[in-house]
């Protein structure tokens, strides 16, 4: 495996980064997994795929600049929420970025291109109505985790362990890259400046973060039973499925038609769901913050659980 | 906070796991896996869908009527369309706004839907809008599930092959006013469809 230092490091690194002889590489960078190269693939098929769908709205200049400061804006605010998730331990850059960018890319580039297919077939079911709520929790949901999954991957093979809060964090990144993404794409196909500013603004006021809450509740959980099997302990893999399901019908209940034809009810069930997402992901992330607390210590210097095991590696050459 | 980044600052990242180093192939067949199932989902129910009309009402479609804006008071109204129902869409786009209108899948029995703003007396809209003969017929009133009030009157100038039914569902509004949704049923008469009939009048919401 390559030595990691330098590339991306910030002003912290300067200061508390050990001295090392070698110039280390990204933990991004990881050729030698075969994960790093599908996630190349995904990356390189989602660039393709949301290069065309933004030519295709053949937006006015307006209209672009309007959803590029959006843009910035929500990246701005959900990178930074990533940033404060950690109290111990902060997250690789590199794998941070590159769950980000996944997410816009990757995660959307597939889910986009399939979610298209249920409009095909959906009415022969009976449930027209309903293609939102059926095919965006499924595909969706999935494109995220595959993107967490090859995340995850990386930074096992790169620190060789794993934490709740890294699941969080790298998983909300991947959703918060989606959901940017997604944001941008929707102003883009706005006709007007107004249509435009109304959709930018709209989609930052109602469930704002949505996908990048969902996704760090079930990535959290993966991160989870992950840690454990490579602790060689039972891996309790049934705790990521109310993690994943629980976020799945969160979004279905968002996608879904009103229960009444009165705007305002849909109005309560989205500040309901949204209450119950904002539940979700702050437990997930106190148990994140618990679980680093005892792997790592609160200063982070390993006092505890797995640090006992990193103790003994870092005495090896 | 301890920055701990091997690529970003701080502590050095201690593998404690030297199979860390391995390729990580349970991923890499876990994301092909998901992926080949997200993909083969709709695939696979894509192949296997049922033949069905492409304009019949689906499960639980929910049907909105859209206020005009010329119009001065502000309702809102919707009802469920009976599944399986057969959409009829008038050609004028204005019209197809204002009415909603639907036929059983055998063709036999229909209903045109309307909302009525702003009702001083529901009887006398129902009255008003039945043909002439029709004029003495009896106004039944009742309640739906969801306890909207209902008028609903039949006439039938076809000695009981046509039996025309209106019914007004309407709200309860403190100023006297009421909004409704107004249904004219074709062939009320046929037993076939009084579920669904019932169901829809049922459905029924409106401000």
């Amino acid at each position: 495996m390559e030595s990691n230092a330098g590339i991306g490091a910030g002003p912290d690194a300067v200061m508390d980064m050990p001295v090392s002889p070698m110039k280390r590489k990204p933990d991004l960078w990881q050729p030698r997994q075969p994960v790093f190269w599908l996630l190349l693939l995904l990356a390189a098929f989602g660039m393709v795929s949301m290069i065309l769908s933004l030519v295709a709205t053949e937006a006015a200049l307006e209209v672009w600049m309007v959803a590029l400061v959006a843009f910035a804006l929500q990246t701005a605010v959900l990178l930074w929420v990533a940033r404060i998730l950690p109290r111990v331990r902060s997250q690789s850059l590199s794998l941070r970025l590159g769950a980000f960018l996944l997410g816009s890319l990757g995660a959307i580039g597939l889910a986009a291109n399939i979610n298209g297919e249920y409009g095909g077939f959906l009415p022969a079911y009976g449930l027209k109505n309903f293609q939102a709520a059926i095919s965006a929790p499924i595909t969706e949901d999935a494109s995220r985790m595959i993107c967490v999954i090859a995340i995850l991957a990386l930074a096992v093979a790169a620190r060789g362990t794993l934490s709740v809060m890294d699941g969080v964090v790298y998983g909300f990144l991947v959703g918060a890259g989606f959901e940017v993404f997604e944001n941008l794409l929707y102003a883009m196909r706005a006709d007007a400046l107004a249509d435009a500013l109304q959709s930018a603004v709209m989609r930052m006021l109602m469930g704002f973060g949505l996908h990048a809450l969902w996704t760090a509740v079930a990535a959290g959980a993966l991160a989870y039973v992950w840690s454990r099997v490579l602790a060689g302990q039972s891996s309790r893999w049934w705790v990521i499925v109310p993690a994943y399901l629980l976020p799945m019908l969160l979004h279905m209940g968002w996608d879904a038609p009103g229960i009444y034809v009165f705007p305002l009810f849909k109005f309560v069930e989205w500040i309901l769901l949204y209450l119950l997402t904002i539940g979700a992901f702050v437990a997930v992330v106190r148990w994140g913050r618990l679980d680093e607390r005892r792997r790592y210590g609160a200063d982070g210097g390993g006092s505890a659980g797995v640090s006992k095991a990193a103790a003994i590696h870092s005495q090896t050459p | 906070m301890e920055p701990n980044e091997a690529d970003g600052g701080g502590t050095p990242a201690v593998p404690t796991d030297r199979d860390g180093r391995r390729p990580q192939w349970a991923a890499f067949w876990s994301m092909l896996g998901i992926a080949a199932l997200v993909i083969a989902i709709p695939v696979t129910l894509g192949a296997a869908a049922p033949a069905r009309d492409a304009d019949a009402a689906g499960f639980h479609e929910r049907v909105n009527f859209v206020p005009g804006s010329e119009s001065e008071t502000k309702a809102f109204g919707g009802f469920v369309a009976p599944e399986g129902w057969i959409w009829v869409i008038p050609e004028d786009s204005s019209e197809a706004e204002r009415f909603k209108q639907l036929r059983s899948p055998d063709g036999a029995s229909g209903f045109i839907a309307e909302l009525v703003t702003d009702v001083s007396d529901p009887e006398a809209e129902l009255r008003g809008a039945a043909p002439a003969g029709s004029a003495l017929q009896p106004v039944v009133s009742g309640t739906t599930g969801s306890g909207f009030t209902t008028y609903r009157m039949q006439d039938d100038h076809a000695a009981g092959d046509a039996i025309t039914e209106r019914v007004l569902v309407c709200s309860l509004l403190p100023q006297g006013h009421v909004n409704c949704v107004r249904f004219v049923i074709t062939d009320a008469g046929n037993s076939n469809w009084d579920d669904a009939i019932h169901g829809l009048i049922d459905s029924v919401e409106v401000l």
